[in-house]
């Protein structure tokens, strides 16, 4: 014999005996069965004793024997014998096993009887008003805390019996069911099963055993996963267990209407759909399909108002733990007993498994039956397709569960998928042919449910929930996962497609979430938060898991949209600024253009230094404006031809109110970003250089601009229109900058082309250095080009640079056009003899002139 | 020192030895304090104390040569020094005036130092043995005659006996060397007052020799003698019995140390600073620096679950921990609390216990046993469980809670197991890389001298993952003159990257004396690095650079050693 898990010897203080126990083990051979009984050392203690074995393997009369046996080694034990198809041990569904559970009472009291339902005489079943009386004179006692009780399913009235016990002894808790027989096949299913003990065995008796005792308390429980769907029905004709008419309308339609034809050829799925009672929500009443009537063992008459319901998953998941919170809560549980419905095991079996599982580590112990007497409303009453659990015990003791199971119900949804399976195929399968009333009212029923039972993760924590975890729990390491540009998906994708990216993309976070133990929120609608407390993860592991998420969320599928999700760990959180500092992370993550970063609150934050010089420039610039300053300064371009200086190119120098001066470095960027500013900025400038330049015959002036500029239509209006008024607008040159992509090729083109037209001229700025592309070259047709400064400055201590200079100054002679090249940062004497070397034909910088307000 | 880049700066830790308990404490704090200062590297430069002035001492001899590589604190221009080397204070005398200094546990004129404020910590333990334990007659494990500390500390100890009405007398008084060869001085002391009531030892290195004589008479500390120590080091709470020490009781010196440095190197003035002590209670003096009342348990109280926190893991709280790190203080409220909440609530759910289980662990495999000493833990946790059972209405609860405890006790045990094991395996180790790297070194068919080749390649062999092979061109020999210099020049020959060797082309060995420690090849682990000498006799023939490993500071010199006699038989 297999010593399977045993419950814990608990010596009760003050009992001033043994305490209550309970052993459970798995039948293996008569001889270990004797050596077990040996060590157990029954007979040398007090208190009665109840054997209760639940046996798959033995016929009748096998199982007698083997109830004999165990007799011959207890002699003072009562047996207690059913048949079944499987059994329950320690949390576990086994099939073809016989299962032995011994609990030896300390005070309380055992009693047991087997008694015929069967009239010996007439062969009629007795009432269920006798059986009752017999039972009481039997076994009942006043103190009776819990009756054990199998019948077979060969006792019709058993709803009846059930509810009459209600009226015989009010408060016992009454557990136990039919017994079933030991093959699980649905052609098995009207088959009956057997209850017998040390004497012999029946298919026409009651096994019944009482728990009884001062100290003895017991709690019972049921949980079904059964949800009522649409209206209440009337039961307006029956015959005996045949339900014939349901409103009116002969059951068997009625059902079909409901969930299609198939079931003519598998009735079995009647199980997945059964009926309710008005009133009792979760107590299914099974009902059997056949082409002419449905058959309940349920006591259902004419006039009894009933629901459609089914089972699925989450009412399954909060079934399972509103039952294990009442065990769980109970002190006394030294015997666990489990009854699950064999309609369950056949078409939920990974639902039993799972269920069963919570209790894995206790000493439960019990059997599939065809249908359980549950504890309703402190009622006792008859049901099918649930699985109860009861808990009795005399003194606290302590029993280990696995209430993670609760937390882990993955293995459920294959049930729900196949059952969202079905009902898809016969929605098709009915509009095929043509029967829309029926597959219309079942697309209704699917749509209903199929949210609540594929996506019911879809219930997330939220920012609140995030909140008071921050606070209360010390959750304060947070990775902030958003999608950015969702609205530019909207233009491309239909909603559908968002929404199932969206979902998946979801499922994915909660998903990764719940695997590693994290917590998960939903914040908005594509922003979602995980978070660890720092004292279970250290940052490092964190980061590394996020980073593994953020690369399993790139891997779209073909259905799904791209979509790039930025990550944002947050060390250190406190409520109160969480906000504030994903904020500046995500400044920071903007400016190097990362889409992972993580981000210390305990970090002085740099920015905010950054963020002051800013709008400090921001003033500047304003003032600036604001109070003339901005101040053209003008640098002299020598002509190495004519040994002159007589161009210009203009620069911007700022002032504020200490007079002091900012050069563009210092501003333009700052500008830049707050674009007005830029424009009004390059206008003034424009202005200004203009004024300066226009009645001036022999001097001609450069003058910056950027593509920003070149796209505004107030300041190019205002170029043409000025060019077109100038006498000399041929000394007026245009630099654009190269440093920008060059985005709007054509707009380029087009100002370039007006501004020869009003006789204007052009220069490519800062030529060899960033963006620079040759292609300008050939399509801009410029007047001048200016060598950028880095390859001029080191044009004589690097030889790479000065073939560039080479390079530039060679491709002006094979061109015919009429181009002129300017180098910039002219520096000192050495600089300047090279550059003549390369008759380059402009050279500017300190050598010659430095910028000043004034021209020479 | 020419710096990689201006804005990195170095800081030269300079100790007497690296292996020695204290050293290795006031490293470990100074390297801790440096986490998360990017802009600092640490580089400690370890010598050998010295105490033998006899020509013909081989030991001597052999430490001269050690000792040569202080030079390399003045050929390294640190940016600035924290130096504690109470036996070698000859060797400070060509240090630059102008670099940031710090001193610790060294009195020195005109400069910064940080100190132990020796008093409060030993009159807390001698008030505690006369006034409560009722002692009369104190002896004291003594010092050298030339160690500062040890002289304040037999004056303190002078001072306490007298303020309560004992005396002091020279005859409870034995110097000592201040490390744990210190058995000869305890066989004198014992044998000068054999009824002898409880011992003060200079530092806890010393207390061990002590122990070791005792066990020899049959004497049990803290039973029959009560013991104290100096500096509560890890030591001290390994000792069997766990050895109650006077340990800094906020800051710790290098703490202490390097904050003022910091100040000092941003061009601040800063003054002289004492770190205040007390007493850390372990079995050799039966003291409870905390007691807990039932009631603070019973009612689960957040600060005395942080009171109890900070009692039984003592050395967390002087830690600098990394800002990315699990909490362990949180964790440990965590549960704890839930089990005293489940106690007061007489209910715990099946899915609260295993999330406490889980905490638990969590807590024990992130090295929370480095902060304590088993005993303490072990006795702490006993106390608590014991208050928590005495109430007997919840059996379900405390069956659950003990379960939880002696889980707790397991991970303890386990984890101090696992360090056990590992110290040694790394021994072990080190031993059979040494020797496999000579047998590589050492074959006879193609041994030709001169050729440092095969040295070279299998360097990587000793098993130090990131390191320096650094190598003057000629050994430079050591003549036994004070002021000696090494060339300018050294040859960085090969490094190991993470365990990987690389041997660098000759072209590119070449290196200033002042860059051994700025060459990019090197990789700096965060905690900092550490130079050991290679020579053999009075040549001396390069260093080698290497991380700054716990392992390092226990067995490089070892390593270094062997490294120098292959170098040795192949030139």
């Amino acid at each position: 014999m297999d010593l399977s898990d045993g419950g814990v010897r608990n010596e009760d203080p003050g009992a001033g005996g043994y305490a209550m126990f309970t052993w459970n083990f798995q039948f293996v051979s008569k001889a270990k069965l004797a050596e077990t009984f040996n060590q157990l050392m029954l007979e040398r203690e007090k208190g009665d004793i109840l054997i209760r074995i639940h046996t798959a393997i033995h016929k009748g009369d096998e199982a007698v024997e083997l109830a004999a046996f165990i007799k011959s080694l207890a002699p003072k034990a009562r047996i207690f014998g059913t048949s079944t198809s499987a059994v329950i041990s320690g949390g576990r569904l086994l099939h073809d096993q016989c299962v032995i559970s011994v609990t030896r009472m300390n005070e309380g009291k055992i009693k047991s009887a087997r008694i015929d339902f069967k009239d010996p005489e007439s062969g009629l079943l007795l009432s269920p008003d006798i059986l009752c009386r017999k039972i009481d004179e039997e076994v009942l006692r006043d103190d009776t805390k819990m009756m054990l009780c199998f019948v077979t399913g060969k006792y019709g009235d058993v709803y009846d019996f059930v509810e009459t016990t209600n009226d015989y002894f009010p408060g016992v808790q009454m557990i136990g069911g039919v017994a079933n027989a030991p093959a699980i096949a649905v052609e098995s299913f009207s088959e009956s099963g057997f209850v017998f003990d040390e004497t012999g065995w029946s298919e026409d008796s009651l096994m019944v055993a009482s728990i009884s005792g001062r100290r003895v308390e017991s709690v019972s429980s049921y949980a079904t996963g059964a949800c009522v769907i649409g209206d209440e029905m009337e039961v307006t004709k029956t015959d005996g267990a045949k339900v014939l008419t349901i409103d009116g309308v002969p059951a068997p339609e009625k059902f079909r209407e409901d969930i299609g034809d198939d079931v003519r050829e598998h009735p079995e799925l009647a199980i997945l759909f059964p009926y309710v009672y008005a009133g009792t929500d979760d107590v299914p009443v099974l009902m059997l399909y056949s082409e002419d009537f449905l058959s309940a063992n349920h006591n259902v008459t004419a006039g009894k108002r009933i629901k459609r319901a089914f089972i699925y998953d989450r009412k399954m998941v909060s079934d399972n733990r509103t039952l294990f919170e009442k065990i769980e809560n109970f002190e006394k549980a030294e015997t666990i007993f489990g009854y699950s419905c064999t309609a369950r095991s056949m078409l939920y079996s990974n639902c039993v498994k799972w269920e069963l599982s919570i209790y894995e580590n206790s000493n439960m112990c019990g059997c599939i039956t065809e249908g359980e007497f549950v504890w309703a409303n402190g009622r006792n009453t008859f049901a099918n397709c649930a699985f109860s659990v009861s808990a009795v015990g005399e003194a606290p003791t302590v029993q280990q569960y696995n209430p993670y199971v609760l937390s882990h119900t993955a293995t459920l949804k294959t049930d729900n998928r196949k059952l969202i399976d079905y009902l898809t195929v016969m929605e098709d399968r009915l509009e095929r042919e043509e029967n829309y009333a029926v597959a219309d009212r079942l697309k209704e029923f699917i749509s209903k449910f199929e949210s609540k039972i594929l996506y019911a993760e879809e219930e997330f924590m939220n920012e609140a929930a995030l909140n008071m975890d921050i606070s209360l729990r010390g959750y304060d390491r947070i990775c902030v996962i958003n999608v950015l540009d969702t609205t530019g998906m909207r233009l491309v994708f239909s909603d559908q497609m968002i929404a199932a990216t969206r979902k998946n993309y979801m499922n994915k976070c909660a998903k990764f979430a719940q695997s590693k133990r994290y917590r998960f929120y939903l914040l908005d609608r594509w922003e979602i938060v995980i978070a660890a407390p720092s004292y279970m993860v250290s940052l490092y592991n964190f980061s590394k898991d996020m980073r593994e998420l953020q690369k399993e969320l790139s891997r779209f599928t073909e259905e799904d949209i791209a979509i790039v999700p930025v990550f944002c760990v947050l060390n250190d959180c406190r409520v109160e600024s969480v906000r504030n500092v994903y904020s500046a992370a995500r400044v920071e993550m903007m400016k190097k253009n990362v889409q992972f970063h993580v981000h210390s609150m305990r970090e002085s934050n740099p920015d905010a230094e950054i963020m002051r010089e800013r709008y400090h420039m921001v003033n500047v610039i304003n003032y600036a404006l604001s109070h003339d300053k901005v101040i053209p300064h003008y640098q002299g371009i020598y002509d190495s031809k004519e040994n002159t200086i007589r161009h210009y190119e203009s620069l911007m120098r700022l002032e504020d109110e200490s007079g002091r001066i900012y050069y563009p470095g210092e501003f333009l960027d700052v500008a830049r970003a707050y674009g007005l500013l830029y424009d009004s900025l390059s206008i003034t400038m424009i202005r200004k250089v203009f004024e300066r330049f226009k009645d001036i015959e022999d001097r001609s002036v450069s003058i910056n601009l950027s593509m920003r500029d070149i796209k505004n239509e107030e300041i190019i209006n205002y170029i043409y229109d000025f060019l077109s008024t100038v006498a000399h607008p041929g000394n007026f040159v245009f630099e654009i900058l190269e440093n920008e992509d060059v985005d709007d090729y054509n707009s380029l083109v087009r100002f370039v082309d007006n501004i020869h037209r009003y006789g204007g001229l052009i220069s490519i700025d800062d030529f060899g250095a960033g963006y620079s592309n040759l292609q300008h070259l050939t399509s801009i047709h410029s007047d001048y080009i200016k060598i950028d400064g880095s390859i001029v400055r080191n044009c004589c201590n690097d030889s790479e640079s000065e073939k560039l200079v080479a390079l530039i100054m060679g491709w002006k002679d094979l061109s015919d056009r009429d181009i002129r090249v300017v180098a910039e940062f002219v520096e000192n004497e050495e600089i300047c003899n090279k550059l003549k070397l390369y008759n380059v034909d402009c050279l500017q910088g300190y050598y010659f002139s430095r910028p000043s307000t004034e021209i020479k | 020192m020419k710096n990689r880049s201006d804005s990195l700066k170095t800081i030269g830790l300079v100790v007497e030895d690296s292996f020695t308990d204290f050293s290795k404490e006031v490293i470990h704090s100074v390297a801790h304090a440096m986490i998360g200062r990017p802009d600092f590297r640490l580089v400690v430069v370890a010598g050998r104390y010295d105490g033998s002035e006899d020509p013909a001492d081989k030991k001597h001899q052999y430490n001269l040569v050690y000792n040569t590589i202080y030079q390399l604190e003045s050929d390294c221009q640190f940016d600035g020094m924290i130096l504690t080397i109470p036996g070698a204070e000859g060797l400070l005398h060509g240090l630059d005036p102008k670099i940031p200094k710090v001193f610790v546990a060294l009195e020195r004129e005109g400069e910064t130092t940080v100190n132990y404020d020796n008093e409060t910590g030993i009159r807390e333990a001698i008030e505690y043995l006369v006034n409560i334990k009722g002692v009369n007659k104190l002896c004291m494990l003594g010092g050298r005659d030339d160690n500062a500390d040890a002289q304040k500390r037999k004056d303190i100890f002078k001072r306490c006996l007298e303020s309560l009405n004992l005396t002091f007398d020279e005859n409870c008084y034995e110097p000592s060397e201040m490390n744990i060869a210190s058995e000869a001085a305890s066989k004198a002391l014992l044998d000068r007052n054999p009824d002898v009531q409880a011992v003060f030892c200079v530092n806890d290195q010393t207390a061990f020799g002590l122990y070791q004589e005792m066990k020899r008479r049959g004497i049990v500390p803290g039973r029959d003698v009560y013991v104290f120590g100096f500096d509560n080091t890890q030591m001290a709470g390994d000792m069997i019995p766990p050895l109650a020490s006077v340990g800094s009781a906020e800051i710790t010196l290098g703490q202490r140390a390097i904050e003022l440095l910091m100040m000092k190197m941003n061009g601040k003035e800063v003054e002289s600073a004492t770190v205040p002590t007390r007493l850390y209670g372990r079995e050799s003096l039966r003291y409870d620096m905390y007691q807990y009342t039932a009631m603070e348990m019973l009612t689960a109280d957040h600060d005395f679950i942080y009171r109890m926190f900070d009692d039984c893991f003592y050395r967390y709280k002087n830690e600098i921990i990394e800002p990315g790190a699990i909490n362990l203080r949180r964790l440990f409220f965590e549960f704890i609390s839930r089990m005293l909440l489940a106690k007061k609530n007489r209910f715990m759910s099946e899915e609260t216990f295993w999330e406490i289980a889980e905490l638990i662990e969590i807590f024990f495999d992130n090295g929370a046993m480095m902060y304590t000493d088993a005993n303490k833990f072990i006795q702490s946790l006993g106390r608590l469980q014991g208050a928590l059972n005495v109430d007997q209405n919840s059996i379900y609860i405390n069956h659950k809670n003990n379960r939880l405890f002696s889980m707790a006790r397991d991970h303890a045990i386990r984890s101090q197991f696992i360090r056990r094991n590992t110290e040694s395996r790394h021994v072990n180790d080190g031993r059979n890389r040494i020797f496999d790297f000579q047998v590589e070194t050492s074959g006879f068919m193609d041994h030709e001298p001169g050729d440092l080749t095969t040295i070279v390649e299998n360097f990587s062999r000793i098993g130090l993952s990131n390191a320096g092979l650094f190598m003057f061109s000629e050994p430079y020999i050591y003549d036994g003159k004070k002021d000696h210099k090494f060339s300018d020049r050294i040859n960085l020959v090969c490094v190991t990257r993470n365990g990987d060797p690389y041997v660098l082309p000759e072209e590119r060995r070449d290196t200033a004396l002042s860059d051994i420690f700025c060459r990019e090849e090197l990789i700096y682990e965060g905690r900092g690095l550490t130079a050991y000498p290679l020579f053999y006799g009075n040549e001396v023939y390069g260093f080698v650079v290497c991380g700054m490993t716990w392992q390092m500071l226990n067995m490089g010199e070892f390593y270094a050693g062997q490294l120098s006699r292959c170098i040795h038989m192949n030139l």
